[in-house]
This record gives C-alpha cells, structure tokens and sequence, in this order.
C-alpha cells in the first residue's frame, strides 16, 4: 500500500495540530483541507467550503476536527462514503450523536473510525498503564483525577461555552479525558454519584463537575472537572495494594498543564520500619516531549494499513465515556431540575 | 527521552562507612602506585565519550592524571592502565577483596533497600514497557547477589545470566539460584549473541578501559527490542564540580572514566543507541560537599555554596538536591537505552 490520502474537516487548533503531524508521517498525503474561514487556504492543497466535496474527492481517510455540533454528520456522511476516520473528542454532544455514528460505522464495514482521546498515548500515561498491568504493585483499590482549566477573557465567548454548538460544558470538553482515562486502567462504572455545578461562568452549562464512580470490582474513582480552577492543572492519582502512581502536570504545545509532565511512583513501606514511616522513597519521572499527537496518528494508520480492529479510541471508548458523562450529569438532580428550567446543559434524552 | 527524580532519605556513612572507605582508598592507592611505577603498564587514551584528543590537564590522583574533554567535559584517566591489568585488578586485587567482605557486608541491608531493590524495579518496569514477552536477562560484572535475587524475585525472566561475575558470592550461584553464569570476559567473541532483553551493568563503565567497546558488545547481546540499563559516576554532578580534585569519591581505577552528560549522549550516538531515560537520581551531592567542608575548614568551595550550606537547613539541601536530579546536575547516572 502506498501513501494514504487524507483530508481534513475543521482546520481551527485540533485540525492544524493533525496537519503537523499528517505532513510529518511518511505513510500519509494530505491532499485536501474543508474549513468555513479561509485559515487553510495556503497549506498546499487543495481547499474545500463544503465538506461533501472533500469526502467524493480521491481521499483514503479524514479527520474530522470541527466543534461538537458538527462532528456527527460528518463522521456519518465519511463513513458512508468509504472513508476512514479519525474524529476528535467528544464523538458528539450527546449520546444520541454516538449512537448514530456506530450505526453507520456497522454498516460500513471495513472503515476504520477511530476517536482522538490522546491522552491515553502520553508517556507518563502509558508508563504508568504499563505498571497497573504489570501487575506488581497489586490490583488498582481507587483513583481521582482532576482536571482543570483557568479560563480567560474570552472564555465565554468560545464557541465551547455555546451549548448549542458544544453540548456541555467543562465536563464534555475537558472532564471526557479523565473519564476515558479512568475507564482505561479500570474500564466501566455503572455507579455513579455527582454533583454538576454553574457556580462563576456566565454560561448556560456547567463550569465545575464532581463525581464519584464506581465498578463492579469496587474500584471507585473521583473526578473533579473544573473552568474555574484559575491554574490549569491535571493530576490523576491511581492507588493500588502496593503502592502508588500519580500523573501530575500533562505536556501541551503551550506547557500551559506544568512545564513537564511527571509520573511518580513509590511502593509501600509500613512493612519496613527502618525506613522513613510514611513517607516512601518516590521515583519522578519527567517527561519532556508529547509524543501523544504522533503515536495515535500512527495506530490510526496501522489500523488502516493492517486492517486491524481499532482497540484505543474506538466506537466503544467514545460510548463508553459519553455514557459515563451522561451519567454523572444525569446523577446531580438538582442540576437537572435546573437544567430543565433554564436550558442549562443538562442530558434530558 | 525522559529523566528521573528519586525521593529517598539516606546518608553518606550508610552505604560507605567511613572508616572502611578511607581503608579501601589507601590499599586502591597503594595498588594503583605499584602497577603505574612500569611506564609500560599506562597507554594514552581519547576522550573515552566523544574520542576528541583536545584535552586539558586536571589533576592528579594517586600519581595518575584525569585530562578533561575540552568537546563535550568529559574527565578521565590518561594514561590509564592497559586493559589487563585494570580487568585483573578487579577480579583479583586486595583492593576488591576488601571491599566486598568489608564495605558491602557492613552496608548490605542499607544497599537492597535504597539500591538493589530499586533497580531491579527499575529494570522491570521499562523491560515491560518495551519489550513483548521479555525472557532473557543478563547483568555484567556482578558483584551483589541481593541484586540478582531481587531480579530472580520479578519472575519476569526465564533465562538469566551472569557474564563475567566479580565477586566471590556471585560466583557460587549456580542453576539452583536460576541464573547461568559464563565467567568469560564480556568482550569474549565466543558469547554471541544472547537475545537479551534487559543487560544490566551497574558502575561498569566508571572502570572499564574502552567504554565505547563495552557498549558495542552490550549492543550486540541485546534482541531487536531489547534495553541496556548502566549507571556511572558523571563529572558534571555537583559534587564533583564543587569538589574537583578535592573529591574523595573519585579516584583510579574505579573512575577512569567520567563522563560528562553530554559525553554520555555522544557516545550512545556514536555507538548506535537511542537512549530512553538519561537521568541523575543521585541522593548525596550536597551531603558529600557538606560533608567535605566540614572535614577540611580550609577547603574552598565558591562562596555561594558555602553560604547556602552553613546557613540554610535539611530541608533547603534536600529540595536543592532534587533540583539537582531534576536537571541531570547530580553525579550518580543512569541510562536505559535500546538499539536505534
């Protein structure tokens, strides 16, 4: 197989980030750019206004990294069409949108659609998967993850801050990441408690999400979500029988989530007197480049290019997350009595 | 490539009392004065890092001399004894003998515990990550069967070797034990190629005559996915730029070569490495400075340094050695590193 063809819908931040790593990938050719401004007009290739033509233009794959509105028809409409697709979270505004897209994945058979959670191809992220599977530090007893972001003058501008065009608030858009993150090293939790809070932002959504989730294992997993935590911060804690693991900071083009991501891990010691009580020798681990952008381009082309089932980032990862985010918006009555009384972004399906 | 932080809380005088040390540096002295008296013992080497000849003098210790790089701060012995009599040295020696029934018998639990056990998780942890199935494990120039246990504890290996043990201890393991040993000289032709999927060799190339060697012949024992895991003294950690030729950790032929940072990631390159972790989780710079000041009132130390460990606390040098680590400045490396 020679080069794949490949376009893109949406060319805002997501979709120049894929162009970088696109033009940098010796197996892809990035034949055709679809935006409504005229950002990619330059680029090289060919420019579409209308995405219909880029998917009946000569094009192996897409990637698809329009807001949340539009993704569904898209990803619909290109898996129709025969084309591979690489679509950017979340796979809709809800889980209807979901549904919809798997429905036209299974009758398209052969077409590879893949869905870009990359965070689960960070390094401290995959080190620390390598370790809970490994096994020697015992089973995963609970985790908690918070995921935050500063805001900015122009936050509720954005057109993530319009529910008609992002479905949700921070929990959809960022909080998403650390539910596919919990789900996984622990995969599914049908329980869950939360609370959904609009407490700062002039915004008809969401601005904090608190949740508790837990499996049927009785691993349970705290999540805050939150646009108004001032500093952007990621953390996820993973405790297990024998020790422990904590993703703190994550690498981003702007380094804007810490200066570099850290992975630290310790065993633990109360077995050992004569070393320090409480406090067990840790190992930091820095991590100085994101990788991640690259190494889930590359699995989407080995799927492609192998003719292998997508097992990072599928149909049934984006359902499952989805599902998660309806839950916890679904678990905080009061939210949705509120949400039903002023359209705030609540999940009434 | 990522780098390593390690939080861990322990002193000089744990793992070497000073008492011993000082013994063991007096007979290394003494053995290092009579095979240098033959001028044809010694040989003229490069930059055993970037193989640069431009070079200036440092200093003298036990009567031979460290030349620092002037391309990449590497400093080593040059001359340095041939290759012979160093290899026989550490096999043989009163030096060697003394410091395996003296220095690690008296510090032996201090070691598992902030040392061996560490490092075999280490080992694991990116053999996992990068190798599927990984089966063979070998460790050059053994010297602490602990360590070996603590591999042979993982169950994640079925054929693990010993190429080339160096203490007594190490040889008497035999197949009981789990390991095979091959007591050749690791630069034998006739080891082949052993697949390995994890080689260790921990404070080897501080000591080897040609590094460059040593890592071809690593190379050449590893599987396609395979991961080397060294550590070695590095001359750009604090201690030892603080310290120079003041430093008592540092001394042939156990430190031939000190490699700069920088000179460890050329000669990688230079071997056909792609280096997955470089990093200087050392615990005892600062202490070791601290320590030296307040052995030796005369010694000078640039003004700052002296200040900052006179007046400030435990605390204060701890975060100062994390900073340290975090920036690859501590004098204790170590590197993962796979075929490129």
């Amino acid at each position: 197989m020679g080069k794949l063809k490949v376009g893109i819908v949406g060319f805002g931040k997501m979709g120049q980030i894929r162009m970088n790593v696109i033009n940098n990938h010796p197996d892809l050719s990035l034949e055709g750019i679809c935006d409504v401004d005229s950002n990619g007009r330059s680029c090289g290739c060919e420019f579409y206004e209308d995405y219909m033509d880029l998917l009946e233009a000569d094009i192996d794959a897409v990637f698809v990294c329009t807001p949340n509105k539009f993704s569904p028809d898209i990803v619909i409409s290109a898996l129709n069409n025969q084309k591979h697709v690489f679509c950017e979270k979340p796979p809709g505004r809800n889980l209807e949108d979901v549904k919809n897209i798997i429905k036209a994945e299974k009758e398209n058979e052969g077409v590879i659609l893949k869905f870009g959670f990359n965070h689960r191809y960070h390094g401290a992220v995959l080190e620390a998967k390598s370790i809970v599977d490994s096994g020697r530090m015992g089973n995963v007893l609970w985790m908690r993850g918070i995921y935050g972001k500063a805001g900015s003058t122009d936050f509720e501008g954005q057109w993530r801050s319009n529910k008609d065009v992002s479905g949700g608030g921070i929990l959809l858009d960022q909080g998403i990441h650390m539910i596919d993150l919990f789900r996984f090293f622990c995969g599914d939790f049908p329980e869950v408690k939360s609370f959904v809070t609009n407490s700062y932002w002039d915004i008809d959504m969401e601005d904090n999400a608190f949740a508790l989730l837990r499996n049927e294992q009785d691993q349970v997993a705290m999540l805050h979500s939150s646009s108004t935590q001032w500093k952007h911060t990621f953390s996820l804690e993973i405790y297990l029988e024998g020790g422990y693991i904590v993703i703190s900071g994550i690498l981003s083009s702007t380094r804007s989530y810490g200066h570099g991501e850290r992975l630290i891990t310790a065993r633990k010691q109360f077995e050992d007197n004569s070393f320090a009580m409480g406090n067990p020798m840790e190992e930091i681990t820095y991590f100085d480049q994101d990788l991640s952008w690259e190494l889930e381009i590359e699995d989407f082309v080995n799927c492609i290019k192998k003719d292998k089932k997508v097992v990072v980032g599928s149909s049934e990862d984006a359902f499952g997350a989805m599902e998660l985010v309806m839950k916890i918006y679904d678990g905080d009555s009061k939210w949705n009595e509120k949400s039903s009384d002023n359209d705030l972004g609540g999940f009434n399906q | 490539m990522k780098r390593v932080v390690v939080s861990d809380d322990f002193d000089e005088i744990e793992i070497w009392p000073s008492e011993s040390f000082i013994r063991y540096r007096e007979i290394v002295e003494k053995e290092v004065k009579l095979f240098s008296i033959d001028g044809t013992n010694l040989t003229r080497v490069s930059c055993p890092a970037c193989g640069s000849d431009k070079r200036r003098n440092g200093f003298d210790k036990f009567g031979l001399e460290y030349v620092e790089c002037l391309e990449c701060n590497t400093l080593y012995i040059s001359l340095r004894p041939k290759k012979d009599i160093i290899d026989k040295h550490f096999k043989e020696s009163e030096a060697s003998e003394f410091w395996h029934s003296n220095v690690v018998k008296q510090t032996l639990k201090e070691r598992i515990g902030h040392l061996f056990k560490p490092r075999a998780m280490w080992v694991a942890n990116l053999t996992e990550q990068y190798c599927d199935e990984p089966s063979t494990f070998v460790d050059i120039n053994s010297v602490y069967s602990e360590f070996l246990e603590a591999i042979d504890r993982l169950d994640l290996f079925k054929d693990k070797i010993i190429i080339e043990p160096l203490s007594e201890n190490v040889k008497s393991f035999d197949e009981r034990d789990g390991f095979r040993i091959i007591d050749k000289s690791f630069t034998d032709s006739s080891l082949g190629e052993l697949g390995a999927d994890a080689v260790t060799a921990f404070a080897v190339i501080d000591h080897v005559f040609n590094p460059e060697d040593f890592l071809n012949t690593s190379r050449s024992l590893l599987s396609e996915d395979g991961i080397l895991f060294f550590t070695v003294r590095t001359i750009s950690g604090f201690d030892l730029q603080v310290l120079w030729e003041n430093s008592e950790a540092i001394f042939p032929p156990d430190h031939l070569n000190l490699l700069s940072i920088e000179g460890i990631e050329l000669l990688m390159e230079r071997c056909g490495f792609e280096i997955l972790e470089l990093s200087t989780p050392g615990q005892l710079d600062v202490e070791l400075v601290l320590n030296a000041m307040e052995d030796d009132n005369k010694l000078e130390v640039p003004r700052f340094i002296s200040y900052f460990l006179k007046n400030r606390d435990k605390d204060a040098r701890r975060i100062f050695q994390e900073y340290l680590q975090q920036f690859n400045l501590s004098s204790h490396a170590r590197v993962a590193a796979r075929k490129r």
